[in-house]
C-alpha cells in the first residue's frame, strides 16, 4: 500500500525520509515546492546524461552548420566575391556557434522533460485535493510500508504511519493505493 | 556567507507567503485602472508604429532620412539598442547564476521577460531596413528555384542566425525557469479556463525529486551556455560594423565594446523595470535597496568600461596616424553632431560616476534618473556610431549629414509602444517573480 504524508516544513520531510528504515517504511518519492538537495540520495542516478546529450547535439549541429556552409560556398555555388577565398572558414565559424548552442538548449529541454516523465497532464496524485499544496508551500512524501505482512489490515497500517510520521511533524497521511 | 535575511526587508515573508504575494495580483484581482491606462497608451504607440511601418512598406525606405551617403539611420541604431536591452535579462539569468548571486532570484523573472520582448522588437528592424523587405526570408538557406545559397560572409546573414538562436534560446531558458511556477498557477487558479491554460503549459509538473534535479541541472547548464550565447550575439552585432572597411568602424574593439555596451544599457533597463514592478506590486519586502545597490555597482562597472572603450578609440586614431581616422575623431568632437556626442559622453561616462557614492546607490529617484540618462545616452551612441562614420567617410566629396523624418521618429517611439504592449500582456499572464527561487532563498535564510 502506498501512502502520502504531508509536511509543513521541508526540514521535517528530510528528517522523516532519513529515518525511513528505522520506522519501517521505504521512501518512493517526494513532491516539494522547492528543490531539496538533501533528498538526492533517494532518487539515484545523476544528471550527467542530460549534459552529455546537450554537448553531443550541440557539437553535431555546429559541425552540420559548418559543413553546409563549406559545401555550398566551395562546391555547390562558388562565387568569386572580391577575391575572397571560397573556403572562408573564419566567417563560417560564426553561425555554428549560435546554432550549436541553440541545439544544445533544445535537446536539453526535451531530455529534461523525458527524465522527469513529462509531459504527463494527469497523475494519480492529482486526485488528492490537498496535493495542490505541493507546488505552493507544503512538502509531500510518498512512501510504502516496508513489510506489509506485519500489518493486521490497511487501517492499522495507516494509523501506524500517521503515528510514526506525526513524530516528525507530518500534518496527515493519505492513502494513494497500491 | 551572507547575513540573515540579507535580501529581504521587513516584514520579511515566510516561505508559505511567497506564493500569495506573487499570485494574488494575477489570480485574485482584475487588472486595475493603472494597467489599463498603461495598456491604452502603449497600444496607441503601437498603432503609431503600425501606421509608420505600413507607409514604409508602401513607399519604400526613402520615407526615412537615409541618403546615398548615410545609408543606415534609425533602423539599425534601434536594432542595436533593443537587442542590447535584451542582454540585461540574459546577464541576470546567466552570469549571475554562474557567479552564484542569490539576489538575482526576485528580479530574474521580469528581467527575462523583458529580454524576450526586447529581442523580438529588435528582430523587426533588420527586416524593416531592407530595401525589399518581402525577400527577408532569402537570408535563410531554403531550397529555392534560383539554386541560390545565402552569402555566408555577410554580417546580415550572421545577424539572422544570431537573432534566431538568441530568441529561441531565451524562450527555452525562460520556460525552464517558469515551469514550476506555472504548476503553482495551475493549482491556485480559480476558473476552469485558467486551470486548463496553466495546466497545459505546466506539462503536469509535480515537483518530484527527479524532476527538480533534472530541471536544476538543465537550468545551470543553460545559464553556462547563455554566457557564450549573449557574448557571441553582441559580438556579431558589433561585427555588423567592424566587418566593414569604414573609418571608425573597422576596429577590433567593436565586438567586446558592443558586449559591454549591451550589458551596461541592459542592466540600466533592468533597474528601471525592477523599480516599476516593486512600486506597482508593492514588493518591497522581496526587492530591497540591497538589490538596487548591487545593480548600481554593475552599472558603474559598465560605465567605466565604456569610458575605456571610447578612450581606446581616440587613442587608436592618434596612434595609427591615419588621416581619415583622425579627421573622424575631430568631427565627433567638433562637427555637426558634436552636441549629441558631448551629451552621450555626459550621459554614459560622467553621470554614472555618481554611483561611486553608496548614498546615491541606495537613493531610488536618483538611480532612476541615472538609468534614464544611460538609456538615452546609449541610444545616442548607437545613432552616432552610424551617423559619424557614414557622414565622414573616406570619400570627402560624399560627406553629407543625416536628418531624421517624422517616419523615423514614429517607428522609433512606436517600437517602445510595441514592447510595452507585449510586456503588459505578459504581466497579466505570468507570475513576474520566481516563486520557487524566492522560496528557496527563504529556506536558505531560515524564513520558513
Amino acid at each position: 500500500m502506498i501512502l502520502l504524508a504531508e509536511f509543513e516544513k521541508g526540514d521535517a520531510l528530510v528528517a522523516a525520509a532519513r529515518q525511513a528504515k528505522g520506522e519501517d517504511f521505504s521512501v518512493i518519492d517526494a513532491f516539494t515546492p522547492i528543490p531539496l538537495p538533501e533528498l538526492d540520495d533517494f532518487a539515484p542516478g545523476g544528471t550527467s546524461r542530460l549534459q552529455i546529450w546537450m554537448l553531443v547535439s550541440g557539437v553535431i549541429m555546429a559541425l552540420v552548420a559548418f559543413g553546409v556552409q563549406t559545401w555550398s560556398a566551395v562546391y555547390d555555388y562558388p562565387i568569386n566575391s572580391g577575391g575572397r577565398p571560397l573556403f572562408s572558414w573564419p566567417a563560417f565559424l560564426i553561425a555554428p556557434v549560435e546554432v550549436g548552442i541553440l541545439a544544445a538548449a533544445l535537446t536539453g529541454f526535451i531530455v529534461c522533460l523525458r527524465l522527469g516523465g513529462l509531459p504527463r497532464l494527469h497523475h494519480r496524485l492529482f486526485d488528492i485535493p490537498e496535493f495542490e499544496r505541493a507546488s505552493q508551500d507544503h512538502f509531500f512524501l510518498l512512501f510504502a510500508r516496508a513489510d506489509e505482512t506485519k500489518d493486521a489490515d490497511e487501517g492499522a497500517a495507516i494509523l501506524l504511519a500517521r503515528q510514526a510520521l506525526g513524530r516528525f511533524g507530518a500534518l496527515t497521511v493519505y492513502e494513494v493505493g497500491s | 556567507m551572507s547575513a540573515p535575511a540579507r535580501w529581504f526587508s521587513d516584514p520579511a515573508p515566510r516561505l508559505p507567503e511567497v506564493t500569495e504575494i506573487v499570485t494574488e495580483p494575477l489570480l485574485e484581482r482584475p487588472a486595475g485602472r493603472g494597467w489599463w491606462l498603461a495598456f491604452a497608451f502603449s497600444l496607441g504607440l503601437t498603432l503609431v508604429m503600425t501606421v509608420a511601418v505600413t507607409w514604409l512598406f508602401t513607399e519604400g525606405v526613402g520615407v526615412w532620412g537615409i541618403n546615398t551617403t548615410v545609408v543606415w539611420g534609425f533602423a539599425i541604431a534601434n536594432y542595436v539598442w533593443w537587442i542590447a536591452l535584451g542582454s540585461g535579462g540574459t546577464l541576470i539569468s546567466a552570469i549571475l547564476v554562474v557567479t552564484r548571486q542569490d539576489w538575482r532570484r526576485s528580479i530574474n523573472r521580469f528581467a527575462e521577460g523583458m529580454t524576450l520582448f526586447a529581442v523580438a522588437v529588435a528582430g523587426l528592424f533588420p527586416i524593416l531596413h531592407l530595401g525589399r523587405p518581402m525577400y527577408f526570408y532569402w537570408l535563410a538557406p531554403y531550397p529555392n528555384t534560383m539554386a541560390l545559397w545565402p552569402q555566408w560572409r555577410s554580417a546580415l546573414v550572421w545577424d539572422f542566425w544570431a537573432i534566431l538562436s538568441y530568441l529561441i534560446f531565451s524562450v527555452v531558458f525562460f520556460y525552464v525557469g517558469v515551469l514550476p511556477d506555472l504548476a503553482t498557477m495551475r493549482d491556485r487558479a480559480r476558473s476552469r479556463r485558467a486551470q486548463t491554460f496553466y495546466g497545459v503549459l505546466a506539462l503536469g509538473w509535480r515537483g518530484s525529486i527527479r524532476q527538480w534535479r533534472s530541471l536544476e541541472s538543465l537550468h545551470r547548464t543553460l545559464a553556462a551556455l547563455g554566457i557564450p550565447m549573449v557574448v557571441s550575439v553582441h559580438s556579431i552585432v558589433g561585427l555588423d560594423f567592424a566587418a566593414s572597411l569604414m573609418p571608425g568602424w573597422q576596429e577590433t574593439i567593436f565586438p567586446p565594446y558592443f558586449v559591454v555596451g549591451a550589458l551596461f544599457s541592459g542592466f540600466a533597463m533592468v533597474l528601471l523595470v525592477t523599480a516599476a514592478f516593486r512600486w506597482r506590486m508593492k514588493w518591497s519586502s522581496i526587492i530591497t535597496m540591497a538589490h538596487f545597490d548591487a545593480m548600481a555597482k554593475i552599472i558603474l562597472a559598465g560605465s567605466l568600461l565604456m569610458s575605456l572603450s571610447y578612450a581606446t578609440e581616440w587613442f587608436d586614431a592618434w596612434w595609427n596616424g591615419k588621416a581619415p581616422d583622425r579627421s573622424l575623431i575631430a568631427f565627433q568632437f567638433t562637427g555637426s553632431y558634436a552636441g549629441l556626442y558631448w551629451s552621450m559622453l555626459v550621459c554614459n561616462c560622467v553621470i554614472p560616476l555618481a554611483l561611486w557614492r553608496p548614498r546615491v546607490r541606495r537613493n531610488l529617484p536618483l538611480l532612476i534618473g541615472i538609468c534614464f540618462a544611460i538609456l538615452i545616452g546609449m541610444w545616442i551612441e548607437r545613432i552616432l556610431i552610424i551617423w559619424n562614420t557614414l557622414s565622414h567617410g573616406y570619400a570627402v566629396p560624399m560627406w553629407r549629414l543625416f536628418a531624421p523624418t517624422i517616419w523615423d521618429w514614429m517607428i522609433t517611439l512606436g517600437s517602445a509602444g510595441l514592447f510595452m504592449t507585449l510586456f503588459l500582456i505578459w504581466t497579466r499572464l505570468v507570475p513576474a517573480v520566481s516563486m520557487h527561487g524566492v522560496r528557496a532563498l527563504c529556506r536558505e535564510e531560515k524564513l520558513t
